[in-house]
C-alpha cells in the first residue's frame, strides 16, 4: 500500500513542478504576440502601426508582473479556466483544445496500442527462435524501418499514396463536406483520413518494442529460474510464457507510458504534415504565433496525459512485480 | 466478436464510399451552367487564419474569416490603380478639408430583409471610434463626429483629412439593429454574418467554407457565380498540389518556379499575376558608423546584384526598385522625370569600390575594408527564419558586400525577435518594407518621418532605420496639407531628391502580390493586362466574373 | 565469469574483437565509417561548394550533379556529403552529454536510494513527463539565437532522462545480485562497488544507451531543422529536407533532393542501431554469435 501511496505523492509533486515549468519556459524570451498575429495577418507586406494597436488592445497583452502572472494562472488553472487564445480570439483555449483532443486522442492510442502488442508478439517471437531467420528477419527488417525518420516516412506517405496513387485524401481529419457528428457516415470518413497519419507512425512504432522485447527475453530466457524450469521438464511454451515473457514484459510496461510521450511528439510532425487537427499541429501552432495560453494549456494537457499514464504503469508494474513492493517498503 | 467485425467492415465500406463519393462528384458537377445561366462555384482557396478555421464573422476581428464578400464598405478605392468606385454610398462631397458628406445608395437591403439606412453607417462608425480595438483602419482618432439625415452621412474631423479618404471609406459598414444587441462588439463573432454583400454564409467546417449567391444584392445581375468555395489550406507542399491539380479558381501563394509548377500544366487556363506591393528595401541603422556616414550609403547603392535578387532569390518574379522610393509602374505619375530609368541604379562594383576608396574607406593586405577607425568592416544582417526568399536575397546582398570587402553574416531570428530587435534598433542591417498604399503621404512618412522613429532603445514605429532630417519632416508637413495636385507633387518631388540624395535606405526590389487564376469556369481576373484591381479587392473582382467562353 | 573477463585489461581487443566477430554490427561499423571518412573528407569529397549558388536552379539528376540542384542553384550531392558533418557532430556531442548525464543520475539515484533517490527520481520522473519533442520544439521556438549549437544543447539537457531511468532500473536489480552483495559483507566501498561490480555488468546499457541517444538525437536534429526551427542557412540533412520541401522539390520532380538526405539519415542511423547489436552481445554472452 506503502508504494502506492508514495507514486501518489509522487504525481503530486511532479505535477506542481510540471505545471510551474510549464509556466516558465514560454516565458524565457522575450516577444510580441500581438505583432507576431500582425505579421501573420499582412504576411510580409507593410505592418500598419495602427492595426497593431488595435490587435494589442484586443489581446490584452500582458504588462503585469510575473509574480502576479503566476498567481493568475495558478488560480485560473484550478478553475478550469485556460484564457481566451491569442491565434483564435475570441474562442477560449479549453474550446480549441476540446476540437482537437479526440482526434490526438484517437490517432495515438491507436497506434500506441497496436504498435507495443505488434511489437512486443514479433520481438518476443523472435527471441524464442533467437538466430533463426525470422529473428534476423525481424530484427534487422524493424532496425532499419525503426530508424526512419518519422516525418520523411510521412512526407513520402504524403506523395506515393495520397499524391500519386490517390488512394487517400492528402490532408486533414475528414472531407470538406462532412461536418463532424456521431455517425456512422463521419466515423468511416474519420478512418479514412486518419489511416494515413496512422500508418506513418505505425511503420516506425513497434520497432523499439520488437528489440526491447527480444533483448530483454533473450536475457530471461537466459537466467537460472528459466534454465531451472526448463530443467524441470516444464513445457516449452509454458516456459517462454510464464518466465521469459513474463518477466520480459516488466521494463515494456514502464516503457509503454514513457513511449506515449514519445508518440505525441512524433504526432506533431505527423499532424503538421497531414493537416491532421490534434493537439500537435495546435501546438506548432501555438508555438509559432506565440500563443501564450493555448500553449500553456497544450502543454499541460499533454504532460498531464503522459504522467497519469506513468502513475498508471507504476500501479501496474506494483501489481505485476511483487519485488518492485517491497523495496519501496 | 463477429459483430464487432462486420460494424468495422461497414464503416470501412462507408469510408471508402465516402471517398469515392467526394472524389467524383467534385469535376461533374461543375460541367456547365445552372439552369440560371450562373456558374454553379468556384474555389478561392483558404478562408480563415488559423489551422483550425472557427467561425468569426466579425469584420473588426484580427482573427476574422473571409468576410470580404459579405459586408460592404462605402466606397472601393482599388490597390492598384486607387482608382475610387462608389458601392454603398454613390456619391461624396468634402466641404474644406475637415468635413465630408456620403451620399448612400437606395435600395440597399440586408441579408434579413431589412432595409440599408444612414442609422446603420452612422452606427458603424460610432461603434469604432468607441472601441479601439475595433478600428483596424485607424479613422477614430480623427473622427469627431458623424451624424446621418436621409440618405447622408456626414461625417467632421480634427484635422484634414482628405490626403486619408482611402481608409475613411473603407470601413465595413454592420447593421445596427443585430450589432446593438450583441453585447461586447470586440468578442462578437457574429455567427449569422448578416451583411449587404453578394455572399452570405451558407456552411462552415473546419475545412470548407461555402458562401451563397444572394438573390437580393443591389447589383446582383453582376453576379454569375452561384456559389464560393473555400478549402483550407494545409502549410507547404500540399497547398501547392492543390493548385497544381487545378483545385483553385483563385489563390494567392508563393510558388517557387511558376511557370513549371503551374502554369505548365495547363497553359490555357493556368495564369498568374504578380503585381508590385511594397518597396523592400535595404535598411541601414543609420545610428551606427559607417552608415551614419552618407558618402558610404551613396557608395552601396551601386553595390548590390538587384537583378539577381529579383531572378534567383525571387524567381524573377518581381522587378527591381528604383532608389526614389516610388513603386513603380504603378506610381509612375509622381515620378521626377529628371531621373535617368525612373532612379533605378545599376549594379557596378567597380563604381561602389571607388567611392569607397574616395570615401575614405581603405582595403588592406587581405582585401579586407576598414572603417574610419582602422578595424575591418563586419555587419550582421538579420531576417526573420521562415522568410526564405528574403534569406536568400539577403545571402546575394552579402556576397555582394564580400566583393567590397566587407563581411556580412546573415542570422535568422524567430520573427518576434527580429521584429523586437528592429523596432528597438538592435541591428545593423535588415530588410524593410513600406508604400505600396494609395495614401503618397503614408508611403514616404512610414520609412522616413521623425515622428516614426524613436531613440535607440525605445520601439519605433515604422521609420527603423531610424533617419531624422528637417528637410523630410517639412516636405512631409508640406505634403498633408497640400491643398491641390501641384503641391502635392512638388513635396513628393522633394521627397524622391532626398531618397537619391540623402540615401535613408536602399530600395532593392518591389514584393510581389501573389496571385494566381484559373480561366477554365469564369473570365474576369485582374491581370497584367487588364490591371483594373488587386486580387485582394474581392468585390470589384466577383462583380466582374463571367462564365467561361461567353 | 563475464565480470572478470571484462574488468581485465586485456578488455580492449576482446571488445573489438566481439563486436567484429558479430555479423551484424560489423556492418554497422563498416557503415559507419564510411559517413565518419565522409564527413571527414567533405570538402575533398564534395564535387562543389555546397553553399555555392552558381548553378541553373532546379536541375534534375546528371552526370554534372548527380543528384540534381536545388532550387537556389546548390548542388544536392555537395550539399549530402557536408551534411553529414552536421548529422554526426550533433550524434555525438549531444550522445556524449546526455549519456553522462544520464549515468551520473541514474546511477546515483540507483544505488544510493533513500532521499537522494526521491530527488534525483522525482527529476528524471520530471524530466521525462514532459513530452520531449514538444519540448525541444519550444525551447527551439524561443531561442533568440538559432543553430546547431543550440539544438545540441537543447537535445542533451532534454534526452538524459529516459537512460537516467533504465540505469537506475538495471542498478536496482543489480545491486541485489549476490555478488553485489557479497563485496558489501567484504567491506567494499559504494564507489568501488558501483564502478567495479555493477557498471561491467552494464557496460551494453551505458553503450547501447550512448547509441540510442546519439541515434535519437541525431532524428531529432532533422526534425527540428525540418520544422523549420534550425538554423536555415546551414547544411545539414535536416535543413536540405527543410528547403525541398519547401523548394516545392516534389512538386518540380527533383526526387533524388527529397529522397537522398532521408536515406543518409535513415543509413546512419541503421548503423548505429546495427553497432548496438555486438554491444549487446559484449555483456550478455549468450547473445553472442557463434
Amino acid at each position: 500500500m506503502r508504494y502506492f501511496l508514495r507514486r501518489t505523492a509522487f504525481f503530486v509533486i511532479t505535477l506542481w513542478a510540471a505545471v510551474t515549468l510549464n509556466f516558465v519556459i514560454p516565458r524565457l524570451q522575450p516577444g510580441d504576440p500581438a505583432e507576431a498575429i500582425v505579421g501573420q495577418l499582412t504576411g510580409q507586406g507593410p505592418v500598419d502601426p495602427d492595426q497593431i494597436r488595435a490587435v494589442r488592445l484586443m489581446l490584452g497583452v500582458p504588462d503585469t508582473s510575473l509574480l502576479s502572472q503566476y498567481w493568475d494562472y495558478l488560480g485560473s488553472l484550478v478553475r478550469g479556466d485556460f484564457g481566451i487564445s491569442y491565434t483564435y480570439f475570441p474562442y477560449p483555449v479549453t474550446h480549441m483544445i476540446s476540437e482537437a483532443l479526440p482526434w490526438t486522442l484517437v490517432l495515438v492510442g491507436v497506434t500506441q496500442v497496436l504498435g507495443f502488442l505488434i511489437g512486443t508478439v514479433l520481438g518476443a517471437f523472435a527471441a524464442w527462435r533467437r538466430n533463426s531467420r525470422f529473428d534476423s528477419f525481424v530484427t534487422l527488417g524493424s532496425q532499419f524501418v525503426g530508424s526512419l525518420p518519422f516525418f520523411w516516412i510521412a512526407l513520402l506517405l504524403l506523395y506515393l499514396l495520397a499524391f500519386l496513387a490517390g488512394w487517400f485524401p492528402d490532408s486533414g481529419g475528414h472531407a470538406v463536406d462532412v461536418t463532424p457528428s456521431w455517425s456512422w457516415a463521419f466515423a468511416g470518413d474519420a478512418i479514412y483520413h486518419g489511416i494515413l497519419p496512422a500508418l506513418s507512425i505505425l511503420v516506425t512504432a513497434p520497432a523499439g518494442w520488437i528489440i526491447g522485447m527480444r533483448n530483454n527475453m533473450v536475457q530471461s530466457l537466459g537466467e537460472d529460474y528459466t534454465r531451472l524450469a526448463r530443467a524441470k521438464g516444464l513445457s516449452v511454451r509454458r516456459v517462454a510464457l510464464a518466465y521469459g515473457a513474463r518477466v520480459a514484459i516488466l521494463p515494456n510496461v514502464t516503457g509503454f507510458a514513457l513511449a506515449l510521450g514519445g508518440i505525441l511528439g512524433g504526432t506533431v510532425l505527423v499532424e503538421t504534415i497531414f493537416d491532421y487537427p490534434g493537439l500537435g499541429r495546435l501546438l506548432m501552432e501555438a508555438v509559432g504565433a506565440r500563443d501564450y495560453p493555448l500553449m500553456q494549456a497544450l502543454f499541460l494537457f499533454i504532460t498531464i496525459g503522459v504522467l497519469l499514464a506513468n502513475l498508471l504503469a507504476d500501479f501496474l508494474l506494483g501489481v505485476l512485480d511483487p519485488r518492485v513492493r517491497k523495496e519501496a517498503a | 466478436m463477429a459483430r464487432r467485425w462486420r460494424l468495422l467492415v461497414v464503416a470501412m465500406a462507408a469510408a471508402v464510399g465516402m471517398g469515392t463519393v467526394s472524389c467524383s462528384a467534385g469535376p461533374t458537377e461543375a460541367e456547365g451552367l445552372t439552369a440560371d445561366g450562373l456558374v454553379p462555384f468556384i474555389n478561392m482557396g483558404d478562408y480563415a487564419p488559423g489551422a483550425s478555421p472557427q467561425r468569426n464573422f466579425n469584420p473588426f476581428s484580427p482573427n476574422k474569416a473571409v468576410v470580404g464578400f459579405t459586408f460592404e464598405t462605402l466606397y472601393q478605392v482599388d490597390g492598384f490603380n486607387c482608382a475610387e468606385t462608389p458601392w454603398l454610398a454613390t456619391a461624396y462631397q468634402w466641404e474644406g478639408t475637415q468635413k465630408l458628406t456620403f451620399t448612400l445608395r437606395d435600395g440597399v437591403r440586408w441579408h434579413d430583409g431589412r432595409p440599408f439606412t444612414a442609422d446603420d453607417v452612422v452606427f458603424t462608425y460610432e461603434m469604432i471610434k468607441a472601441n479601439p480595438a475595433l478600428d483596424l483602419m485607424g479613422v477614430g482618432p480623427i473622427l469627431k463626429s458623424v451624424t446621418g439625415q436621409g440618405s447622408t452621412v456626414t461625417m467632421e474631423f480634427n484635422s484634414p483629412a482628405a490626403l486619408l479618404f482611402s481608409k475613411i471609406a473603407k470601413v465595413e459598414i454592420v447593421p445596427k439593429h443585430i450589432w446593438e444587441s450583441a453585447g461586447d462588439p470586440v468578442r462578437f463573432t457574429n455567427n449569422d454574418a448578416i451583411g449587404t454583400g453578394p455572399y452570405r454564409v451558407k456552411t462552415f467546417n473546419a475545412r470548407q467554407m461555402v458562401l451563397e449567391r444572394d438573390p437580393g444584392y443591389w447589383q446582383a445581375d453582376k453576379v454569375k457565380v452561384k456559389e464560393l468555395r473555400f478549402t483550407h489550406s494545409p502549410e507547404g507542399q500540399v497547398d501547392q498540389l492543390r493548385l497544381e491539380r487545378g483545385e483553385y479558381d483563385m489563390n494567392s501563394m508563393f510558388v517557387p518556379d511558376i511557370e513549371k509548377v503551374y502554369v505548365a500544366k495547363d497553359p490555357e487556363h493556368n495564369k498568374y499575376w504578380f503585381a508590385p506591393g511594397g518597396v523592400i528595401s535595404l535598411y541601414p541603422n543609420l545610428t551606427k558608423a559607417p552608415f551614419d556616414d552618407v558618402e558610404f550609403r551613396r557608395a552601396l547603392t551601386s553595390a548590390f546584384d538587384r537583378q539577381g535578387i529579383a531572378d534567383k532569390a525571387q524567381f524573377g518574379y518581381v522587378e527591381t526598385a528604383s532608389q526614389t522610393g516610388l513603386i513603380l509602374p504603378n506610381q509612375e505619375e509622381w515620378l521626377d522625370n529628371d531621373f535617368p530609368d525612373g532612379g533605378r541604379i545599376a549594379y557596378d562594383v567597380d563604381k561602389a569600390r571607388k567611392a569607397l576608396d574616395d570615401a575614405g574607406y581603405e582595403v588592406d593586405g587581405e582585401n579586407r575594408r576598414l572603417g574610419k577607425d582602422g578595424k575591418p568592416l563586419s555587419f550582421e544582417f538579420k531576417v526573420p527564419t521562415g522568410w526564405n526568399d528574403w534569406i536568400q536575397a539577403a545571402q546575394i546582398v552579402k556576397d555582394d558586400f564580400r566583393e567590397l570587402g566587407i563581411q556580412v553574416d546573415v542570422a535568422t531570428p524567430q520573427q518576434a525577435t527580429y521584429e523586437a530587435d528592429r523596432a528597438v534598433g538592435n541591428y545593423d542591417l535588415l530588410f524593410g518594407v513600406y508604400g505600396g498604399d494609395c495614401n503618397i503621404h503614408k508611403d514616404f512618412a512610414d520609412p522616413l518621418a521623425s515622428g516614426q522613429s524613436a531613440e535607440i532603445g525605445k520601439p519605433a514605429v515604422s521609420n527603423f532605420s531610424r533617419w531624422r532630417d528637417d528637410t523630410t519632416d517639412q516636405l512631409l508637413n508640406t505634403l498633408a496639407s497640400a491643398g491641390d495636385e501641384q503641391a502635392q507633387k512638388d513635396a513628393v518631388r522633394g521627397l524622391q531628391q532626398v531618397m537619391m540624395d540623402e540615401v535613408p535606405n536602399i530600395p532593392l526590389w518591389y514584393g510581389a502580390k501573389w496571385f494566381q487564376y484559373r480561366t477554365k469556369r469564369v473570365t474576369g481576373w485582374p491581370s497584367a493586362e487588364d490591371p483594373y484591381a488587386t486580387s485582394t479587392d474581392v468585390l470589384l473582382i466577383v462583380t466582374r466574373l463571367q462564365p467561361a467562353g461567353s | 565469469m563475464t565480470v572478470e573477463l571484462l574488468t581485465k585489461p586485456s578488455r580492449v581487443p576482446q571488445w573489438l574483437r566481439i563486436l567484429w566477430a558479430n555479423k551484424k554490427s560489423r556492418v554497422g561499423v563498416v557503415l559507419l565509417s564510411v559517413f565518419v571518412l565522409t564527413a571527414v573528407f567533405a570538402p575533398v569529397l564534395a564535387p562543389y561548394d555546397p553553399e555555392s549558388t552558381d548553378f541553373a536552379a532546379a536541375l534534375p539528376a546528371s552526370g554534372d550533379h548527380w543528384l540534381g540542384t536545388t532550387q537556389q542553384g546548390q548542388d544536392v550531392f555537395s550539399q549530402l556529403i557536408h551534411g553529414a558533418r552536421t548529422s554526426l557532430l550533433v550524434g555525438l556531442v549531444a550522445g556524449v552529454f546526455s549519456t553522462i548525464i544520464a549515468l551520473l543520475i541514474g546511477m546515483t539515484a540507483g544505488y544510493l536510494r533513500g532521499w537522494v533517490d526521491e530527488f534525483l527520481s522525482g527529476l528524471t520522473n520530471l524530466a521525462l513527463v514532459i513530452p520531449v519533442l514538444p519540448l525541444m520544439i519550444t525551447l527551439a521556438a524561443y531561442a533568440p539565437v538559432r543553430g546547431v549549437w543550440l539544438i545540441i544543447f537543447v537535445i542533451s539537457v532534454t534526452g538524459w532522462a529516459y537512460g537516467a531511468k533504465i540505469k537506475r532500473a538495471q542498478i536496482i536489480t543489480l545491486r541485489t545480485r549476490d555478488y553485489v552483495t557479497a563485496a558489501k559483507l567484504a567491506g567494499d566501498g559504494p564507489m568501488r562497488i558501483v564502478f567495479r561490480e555493477i557498471m561491467p555488468n552494464m557496460t551494453s546499457l551505458v553503450v547501447v544507451g550512448f547509441m540510442g541517444a546519439a541515434t535519437a538525437a541525431i532524428g531529432a536534429e532533422a526534425g527540428l531543422e525540418f520544422l523549420g526551427l534550425g538554423d536555415p542557412t546551414t547544411i545539414s540533412w535536416g535543413t536540405m529536407l527543410y528547403w525541398a520541401d519547401n523548394g516545392g522539390a516534389l512538386l518540380t520532380g527533383q526526387w533524388p533532393w527529397l529522397i537522398a538526405p532521408g536515406l543518409a539519415l535513415t543509413m546512419l542511423v541503421t548503423a548505429m542501431t546495427l553497432i548496438n547489436f555486438g554491444v549487446d552481445a559484449l555483456s550478455n554472452p549468450a547473445l553472442r554469435e557463434e
